[in-house]
């Protein structure tokens, strides 16, 4: 089936996707069950209207330094298209099969061999209306270098979007991929990112969730040859009646692979957020090391954090460690403030700003920190 | 109180001698829940809760969350059996890893064939009706589960299964309302300390009859009691299936500290519920060890009801070949100023799978809240396996709760640190293992620390 699936792409656009569409109506919508009660229930959310109403209008934009190759899903050939397809299929889930049924907008960004991208490569897509699905693969070819910036936004007219990320880094090859969401709050998101990494590349992935009505956001590494790297590193702010759904995993497929996960993020009114990390090291996959950490900030009363990090070990030549905290603001830390004569309002918003930092800066460029930290303190003094 | 404990480990005496001697075929179904609740001559309202329980258990699925259960069959189980008509096994029938554990663990004869299920009766009645003796003068009613419902109705209706484990609670708590049999019953009245650690050996031929035993210990305002189940060496068991319930209720301003050192042969699933109800300014703590079964699953749950109410839970686990262990804690904090500590350690080996799996749930209302998990994971050798899945779920702002976990192996410098000071590998490996799971063994009774200790260094052997 999935192979069928893959190889009708470059040859009948149209067919593959009406084979997604097919497994659309077969499929169950998946439950949002995580185990211990936490779950997420999006009653509102009708899928059959996000099909009936697909926006084919609006593009993803790319603005890429000199050598960087963007092509079409067309101009793969068939062993391409199989290869750069391969880590995300349209029979995994419902949400998927839509994905693949209403997608049009693709972007192939390739780095080629030996190449130091200067400056960075920049995705934009802004949808100002219904639904939208978007598929961006990166395919960084031996010792190449980038570091790309994707930011999506949306207007309140814009119901549902479905996103996915493939990220190919062969041997040596480094590549930073940050996204900065700033969707609408009546927009649902649907976020898959994969990536492979061989040996001695590295894969940095950097996320701004800071805007939708329902995030849901997968990231997922794959560390298949020696040395392969992995960084994480997820900031949040959540407002308003805003859900977060965080799934951050590492699967160490073989041996000296390295990852490391850090989120923090910040809930508050009648926000929501639930995090999962998950850290995987196979059998054989000795001397590996892998770190995850999230921390959590409740601000307000009838804010909720539900987090979940899991850590599954199958031999013993490891280090792993993970931990999860949820936790109020220190009062301590306003009182220090306040008694220097700053507004306890100021104080609360010095104290979540310093807190996101460690994330913040590690953004690419100053003008993106900057955009990132605004955001932030015009929501908190909203 | 030291020649008390040196012959307490007999598990039974001969309080229970009026039954009639039956076995139950395999399988269970409405018929056999009847034959158990009238040979135990019950009230009505406890037939009924059997019945519904069995009613609930054949319309819900086996969990599959968990550790694999398929070789679970439930039609191949004996669902009851009369205690005196099953000590008529053989010495040699007993399988030899289980003689030799006793054997190196120096437990005296009469006690091996009892713990073996093969012999007479160990008579532990002379200690067991002083130790009865003092209890009563003080109003602590300690007695057969069995016993209880007819001796003390109100009392037992009024917990019996009701707020702490509702029979609906998940699939092995249903199968538990429908046939459980044997078990303890404590009461300590208001103020009451009780200051020996009573145990479970005591209880009236509940090894023998009691897969699904039942615990129901109340321990009233102000009072203190230290309860130790289980026995750390192994408990040979026919029954491939051992589904017990623990309830406890531990009232505004007591104190109980609940042991337990499991260690059932390696072909019983050990399918266990524990729970505590734990009211304003009240403590509990649990204290186990999982050292037997083929398949664990065990989660000791307090639910911290009243305000300023504590919880600690210290856990190990010891997973061999062939073994999932699948363990943890939950922490309910339901009331405002509760606090849970939850210190989880777990040992893998020669193919063997430790889970720890845990929750940690803060309602609305329980501002102020403090919680801390910490799970340390040692994986001996590249056969095993070690997973950690703790769930926390936060619901308001005033709450500090942190999880923490490593895994890892023991260190090569550690152990040549102790190599170079002229001790051997393997001795160093034993002594680097029990300074890992000190802090738990130092919670535990003395002749269980000593026990425990001996067990791992016998599973550790030859590593």
């Amino acid at each position: 089936m999935k192979t069928q699936t893959m190889q009708s792409f470059g040859m009948n656009k149209e067919l593959q996707k009406k084979e997604a569409r097919e497994l659309f109506n077969n499929l169950e919508t998946p439950l949002l069950k995580y185990g211990q009660g936490i779950q997420v229930l999006l009653k509102e959310l009708d899928l059959n209207q996000v099909i009936a109403k697909v926006n084919e209008e609006e593009r993803m934009t790319i603005e890429a330094p000199q050598g960087v190759i963007i092509r079409s899903i067309q101009e793969l050939n068939q062993e391409e298209l199989e290869t750069y397809t391969s880590l995300i299929s349209a029979t995994e889930n419902k949400f998927l099969a839509l994905h693949f049924a209403i997608l049009d907008d693709w972007k192939i960004i390739i780095i080629p061999r030996d190449m130091t991208v200067k400056g960075p490569i920049i995705i934009t897509s802004h949808i100002s209306k219904k639904a939208k699905a978007e598929s961006i693969i990166v395919i960084a070819e031996v010792n190449a270098k980038a570091e790309i910036i994707e930011r999506s936004s949306s207007t309140e007219e814009a119901y549902y979007k479905s996103q996915t990320v493939q990220i190919f880094a062969k041997e040596n090859a480094h590549i930073m991929f940050s996204s900065i969401q700033e969707l609408s709050p009546e927009t649902y998101n649907f976020v898959i990112k994969r990536g492979k990494v061989e040996a001695n590349a590295n894969i940095t992935w950097l996320d701004a969730t800071l805007g939708s009505k329902y995030t849901h956001l997968r990231v997922q590494t794959h560390l298949t040859s020696l040395h392969a790297n992995t960084e994480n590193y997820s900031l949040y702010f959540n407002q308003g009646k805003q859900i977060f759904d965080l799934n951050t995993e590492s699967l160490h497929k073989t041996r000296q692979t390295n990852s490391n996960m850090l989120c923090k993020g910040v809930i508050t009114e009648n926000a929501r957020t639930i995090y999962q990390g998950r850290i995987l090291i196979e059998k054989d996959s000795k001397n590996c090391k892998a770190k995850q950490k999230s921390e959590n900030l409740l601000i307000d009363e009838h804010a909720r954090c539900d987090a979940v990090p899991i850590l599954e070990v199958e031999n013993d030549e490891v280090q792993c460690s993970h931990g999860a905290t949820i936790g109020k603001l220190n009062e301590e830390n306003i009182f220090y403030f306040t008694a220097r004569g700053i507004e306890e309002n100021i104080a609360k918003q010095m104290i979540i700003a310093g807190f996101l930092e460690p994330i913040i800066n590690k953004f690419p460029t100053e003008e993106i920190q900057e955009h990132i930290r605004k955001n932030i303190t015009e929501r908190i003094t909203k | 109180m030291k020649k008390e404990i040196s012959v307490s480990r007999a598990l039974y005496d001969d309080a229970d001698e009026h039954t009639s001697r039956f076995i139950a075929k395999p399988g269970i179904n409405e018929e056999i829940v009847r034959l158990i609740s009238k040979t135990k001559n019950e009230p009505e309202w406890m037939l009924e809760k059997r019945l519904k329980g069995l009613k609930l258990f054949g319309e819900t699925r086996t969990p599959t969350w968990g550790p694999d259960l398929s070789s679970l069959d439930f039609n191949n189980i004996i669902y009851f059996a009369d205690p005196n008509a099953t000590a008529t096994k053989m010495w040699e029938d007993v399988p030899p890893e289980i003689r030799k554990t006793f054997d190196r663990l120096g437990i005296p004869e009469a006690e091996k064939t009892a713990l073996a299920g093969v012999g007479a009766q160990y008579d532990s009645s002379i200690v067991y009706h002083n130790i009865q003796k003092s209890l009563e003068e003080k109003g602590v009613i300690f007695e057969n589960m069995d016993v209880a419902v007819q001796k003390y109705p109100d009392l037992v209706k009024k917990y019996f299964m009701t707020n702490c484990i509702p029979i609906h609670d998940h699939k092995f708590i249903m199968l538990h309302a429908a046939v459980w049999s044997g078990g303890t019953f404590i009461y300590v009245p208001k103020n009451v300390k009780v200051d020996l650690p009573l145990q479970a050996y005591f209880r009236m031929n509940a090894q023998k009859g009691g897969q699904f035993e039942h615990t129901l210990i109340i321990v009233d305002e102000g009072a203190e009691l230290h309860y130790i189940e289980g026995c750390s060496s192994p408990i040979y068991s026919e029954n491939s299936l051992h589904a017990g319930c623990v309830e406890l209720h531990v009232m505004k301003g007591a104190r109980m500290r609940y042991s337990s050192i499991e260690n059932w042969s390696k072909n019983v699933f050990n399918l266990n519920t524990k729970r505590a109800m734990v009211h304003e300014h009240a403590i509990v703590e649990w204290i186990n060890g999982n050292m037997g079964s083929q398949r664990t699953m065990l989660y000791p749950c307090s639910v911290l009801v009243g305000e300023g109410a504590r919880s600690e839970s210290l856990g190990i686990a010891f997973a061999g070949p062939g073994q999932d262990q699948d363990t943890g804690a939950k922490a309910i904090h339901a009331a405002p100023n509760t606090s849970s500590i939850i210190k989880a350690k777990s040992i893998s080996k020669g193919g063997g799978i430790s889970t720890y799996r845990g929750l940690v749930h803060v309602t609305e209302n329980a501002t102020n809240t403090k919680s801390t998990v910490k799970c340390d994971a040692l994986i001996i050798d590249n056969e095993s396996i070690s997973k950690t899945y703790p769930f926390m779920k936060i619901n308001n702002n005033e709450s500090e709760v942190t999880h923490e976990a490593t895994v890892g192996k023991i260190g090569e410098e550690e152990i040549f640190y102790l190599m170079s000071r002229g001790i051997d590998e393997e001795q160093a490996v034993q002594m680097i293992v029990n300074g890992f799971i000190e802090p738990i063994v130092k919670a535990l009774p003395l002749e269980y620390a000593v026990e425990l200790n001996k067990l791992i260094e016998l599973e550790m052997e030859g590593t």
